[in-house]
């Protein structure tokens, strides 16, 4: 059990301390985030969330930045494991790990959490410019941050799905950034779910990310239903993680008899 | 220490059998060099035993437990800087990959302070450790890699083409790092090079491997034996029948002929002399006109053993 803690540890502080040595990527992926969010504000009008929430019309554009984090934290998780994992099979490292003295998976809910706290600095950098430049403030409740907590694990759950592929075929990059843009739409960050095609519908309502930001407004606006919004987050956060493992441990099986664990 | 143990691979995709029945075993303390042409299956074997691979008949065995089973505990005796790969997170210094490799490998943060000193000075890299690994030099960058292989302490290092993209400096200066980690920490050691002269330096035994098969296994004491001169080619004449007089008398010769006068590469067996040699080939009938003394290194050899066909996969 000390030998899990003592990896999980090492594996963060790593995974902070080598994103800080990509600055330059870090500070275009704040960029890319904060010229959305402005285009956003200046092109929309988001009055439906006041109105499928309630509270007060001012309180819409809070309400999208709250979607807006989700989402943030959420394309976070994926590129990390999809597009992290391809490169870290590309320089061997991957290798290095697999031959750790602890699961491989366990090393990368480390790198999760330690992802998770740089774009929580990412997020923070975001929500003080929305803040300061356009007077949109973020309300959170304790509720909405466990929604948060939920939603990312599920989120991570479905990265290692992407991770496991990346394993097997390595180059996920394309994928992952079309998946990034689905989540924009399909999970009613920034538009409203229902006026979706049915296809549509079905799709965001099974990932967690729309429940997550479902039950994060709705705690926000104090609206009702929040327990069956809750058991949908949970279900689908749950069913994500489970879906996510299954194909990762499938992938990498698929990987080391193949011979293709690591090589690029 | 460590059992391979009837191993095979057939990759399903491409159905290229990259190790056929491969068996061998390296007692503790010993290095070995695993020596062939590329696609060999070398590195599908160093694969196999590190459990990055797994294949499709047989087992290997560290310390007593299969790989495969007991992948977590055996990891934990086994270091290896593999080939063609950073190995290393070339954005973090040389300390900072020493402390996160060993963690993940089970030893605590404050024991690999400890040991870090040691095993910086054992590889020559004393005063880097504060350095990025992407601003080290190649021959660093692979002691780096050594380093990291080898904080944990582990019973078992495993180097694939460990000399690849370094210059001839470097590559004397591993040799002297692998001679020293030999002889301080009792050290298992099964390495793969193409670079003869370097695994002849270092190795206690090599294995040839072909084609996926394992085709010869020969100890340095051995290679020496062959190097020292105890092989000659013979010019022969013999009244009719030479060949098949030779072939009944030393079914193993290689006959070589070449215009008027046929000769053979022998191997003299260690209880006979030259000249005893001589006279028992002069009484079969056979006239030796001269004989040559073949000095051999391990790259004469290796070429020999690629000359002779690998067995059939059947």
């Amino acid at each position: 059990m000390t030998e899990y803690l003592r990896a999980v540890k090492a594996e963060i502080v790593r995974e902070v301390k080598e994103s800080f040595q990509y600055r330059t990527a870090l500070a275009s992926d704040l960029v890319v985030l904060a010229l959305v969010y402005s285009g956003l504000l200046f092109s929309g009008k988001f009055t439906w969330i006041y109105r499928q929430y309630g509270g007060e019309p001012g309180e819409s554009l809070s309400m999208l930045l709250l979607g807006y984090m989700f989402w943030s934290y959420s394309i976070y998780a994926l590129s990390q494991m999809g597009n992290d994992i391809a490169r870290e099979a590309s320089v061997g490292t991957l290798e290095q790990k697999f031959m750790g003295v602890v699961p491989l998976p366990l090393l990368l809910a480390a790198k999760a959490l330690g992802g998770s706290i740089v774009s929580s600095l990412l997020v923070a950098v975001l929500v003080m410019l929305s803040t300061v430049a356009f007077k949109v403030t973020l309300q959170i409740t304790i509720s909405a941050f466990l929604a948060l907590l939920v939603t990312l694990v599920g989120m991570y759950g479905l990265g290692f799905a992407i991770a496991g592929l990346a394993i097997l075929v390595k180059r996920t990059g394309q994928l992952v950034f079309l998946l990034q843009i689905l989540l924009l739409f399909l999970t009613g960050a920034i538009l409203p779910l229902n006026s979706m095609p049915l296809i549509a519908v079905f799709l965001g309502r099974s990932l967690p990310l729309t429940w997550g930001i479902d039950v994060a407004r709705a705690s926000v606006a104090g609206t009702g239903g929040i327990v069956s919004r809750w058991i949908w987050l949970l279900l689908t956060s749950a069913a994500s993680l489970a879906f996510g493992l299954i194909l990762f441990f499938w992938f990498c099986k698929k990987a080391r008899e193949e011979g293709s664990l690591g090589r690029y | 220490m460590l059992e391979v143990i009837n191993v095979s691979k057939t990759y399903k995709r491409s159905q290229v059998k990259a190790l056929v029945d491969v068996s061998f075993s390296i007692s503790q303390g010993e290095t070995v060099g695993l020596v062939g042409p590329n696609g060999a299956g070398k590195t599908t074997l160093i694969k196999s035993i590190l459990s990055l691979l797994i294949p499709s008949r047989g087992m290997v065995k560290i310390g007593g437990m299969d790989v495969q089973t007991h992948r977590y505990r055996v990891l934990k005796q086994v270091g290896a800087v593999l080939e063609g790969a950073r190995n290393l997170y070339w954005r973090l210094s040389l300390r900072d990959n020493l402390l996160y490799f060993g963690q993940i490998r089970g030893v605590p943060a404050s024991v690999i302070e400890r040991r870090m000193p040691g095993v910086l000075e054992a590889l020559d890299l004393e005063g880097l450790e504060r350095r990025l690994v992407g601003d080290l030099s190649s021959g660093q960058k692979q002691r780096a890699a050594l380093a990291v292989a080898l904080i944990h302490s582990p019973a078992i290092l495993i180097l694939d083409e460990p000399t690849s993209g370094l210059d001839v400096p470097s590559v004397d200066a591993l040799v002297s790092v692998l001679v020293g980690l030999k002889r301080e920490r009792d050290l298992t050691v099964l390495l793969s090079s193409h670079n003869l002269a370097f695994v002849q330096s270092v190795v206690d035994r090599v294995l040839f491997i072909d084609k996926g098969h394992l085709v010869e296994d020969m100890s340095i004491s051995e290679l020496e034996d062959v190097e020292a001169g105890n092989s000659y080619l013979f010019t022969l004449k013999a009244q009719g029948g030479l060949r098949s007089k030779v072939m009944r008398l030393f079914p193993e010769a290689k006959l070589q002929w070449k215009g008027e006068n046929p000769g053979i590469v022998m191997t003299i067996p260690p209880e006979e002399t030259l000249s005893s040699f001589v006279s028992r080939l002069e009484k079969e009938g056979i006239t030796v006109l001269s004989a040559e003394r073949l000095n051999k290194d391990l790259m004469s050899i290796y070429h020999e053993m690629l000359d002779e066909e690998a067995p059939r996969d059947d």
